[in-house]
């Protein structure tokens, strides 16, 4: 049963003709016309969703996504890996705007965010949007994960969703510490200063990873359009690829049920014969 | 066999995980206008006094 595709909702499939009766008499010809009209209406965005189905066979995709079955007991921490993806988009929205004013140059990095926040319509808005954003998200990242943990929702068959999201979760504070420099003030500088010489002094590989942090031995001009292209590009590209397979090991597994609920032993039975 | 005893994720949880984005989009925006995004003097190389501290 559970294997069929949900039929489609009810505003799609044509509807019944109504029975002429239900036409009163005398009622002028105002509720017949809505009528035709609405059916018109009706049949134009069948033939649109037709137009679609037959091309590229979304229908029954979504269909399956869309209706598929949430397990009972469900609560709002079931949100939380949601309510981070919007948090994602919501960077994603704000640093796009960002970008446009933002000149990633060692000269004019810190003016082009001095305009941002003081001169553009609502920039100082969007900045604190962005800056803030960042906070929710990583919070929201971790309370994710916890409600993963807890819940035992990292368990067979989720490994490899648990092990993708502690990727997200590395490559979100990532995008925090390539982000902090952008703004280019004392303490965005001071404190990236103090972040890469603490990876110089992890054994073996520190001082390489410092340089390639740095763009060279010292911090400079190249290490502000490195963490900018890491910040705008990479990173984030990253992230959303790896959302992406996320999401989709949640369309194909399923959500997990919370675990003090019973298994259903009846289900169970007819299941497995 | 969870899940045929549940309901379907479409309004359901989508209803949920939007209430969800609301609120999170709240208090982004609340936090944007209340503390707003600080900005420094410009970052100098040559400062030998500047000590930075986590906020």
């Amino acid at each position: 049963m559970s294997k069929l595709t949900p039929p489609l909702p009810k505003f799609l499939r044509p509807a019944p003709r109504k029975p002429e009766s239900d036409e009163a008499p005398g009622n002028g010809a105002a509720p017949g016309r809505a009528d035709k009209l609405r059916e018109e209406a009706g049949e134009k965005a069948g033939e649109v969703v037709g137009w679609l189905d037959e091309r590229s066979g979304i229908s029954p995709i979504l269909r399956a996504n869309l209706y598929r079955k949430v397990p009972k007991g469900t609560n709002w921490f079931y949100t939380l890996g949601s309510a981070t993806l919007f948090a994602f988009v919501s960077q994603a929205v704000t640093g796009v705007f960002l970008a446009m004013y933002y000149e990633p140059d060692t000269s004019r990095a810190y003016e082009s965010a001095a305009h941002i926040t003081n001169e553009v319509f609502l920039g100082e808005l969007v900045r604190g949007m962005h800056r803030w954003g960042s906070t929710v998200m990583i919070i929201l990242i971790f309370l994710h994960m916890a409600r993963t943990f807890v819940f035992g929702a990292y368990k067979y068959p989720r490994e490899i969703q648990w092990l993708i999201g502690v990727v997200l979760l590395v490559l979100t504070l990532a995008m925090g510490l390539t982000g902090y420099l952008l703004p280019f003030d004392q303490r965005s500088f001071w404190a990236t200063t103090v972040a890469v010489n603490l990876n110089a002094s992890a054994p073996i590989l520190g001082p390489y990873i410092a340089d390639f942090m740095r763009g060279g031995s010292e911090f400079g001009a190249a290490s502000l359009a490195r963490f900018y292209a890491l910040h705008m590009l990479l990173i984030p590209g990253l992230i959303a690829a790896l959302i992406g397979a996320h999401l989709y090991l949640v369309a194909k597994l399923g959500t997990t049920a919370p675990p003090w609920l019973k298994a259903d032993k009846k289900a169970l039975g007819k299941e497995s014969v | 066999m969870q899940k045929n005893a549940g309901k379907p994720f479409f309004p359901y949880a989508v209803a949920k995980d939007g209430a969800m984005a609301a609120i999170t989009l709240g208090v982004i925006i609340t936090m944007a206008v209340l503390f707003g995004a600080e900005l420094g003097p410009k970052a100098d190389p040559t400062t030998t006094t500047y000590s930075p501290r986590p906020e």
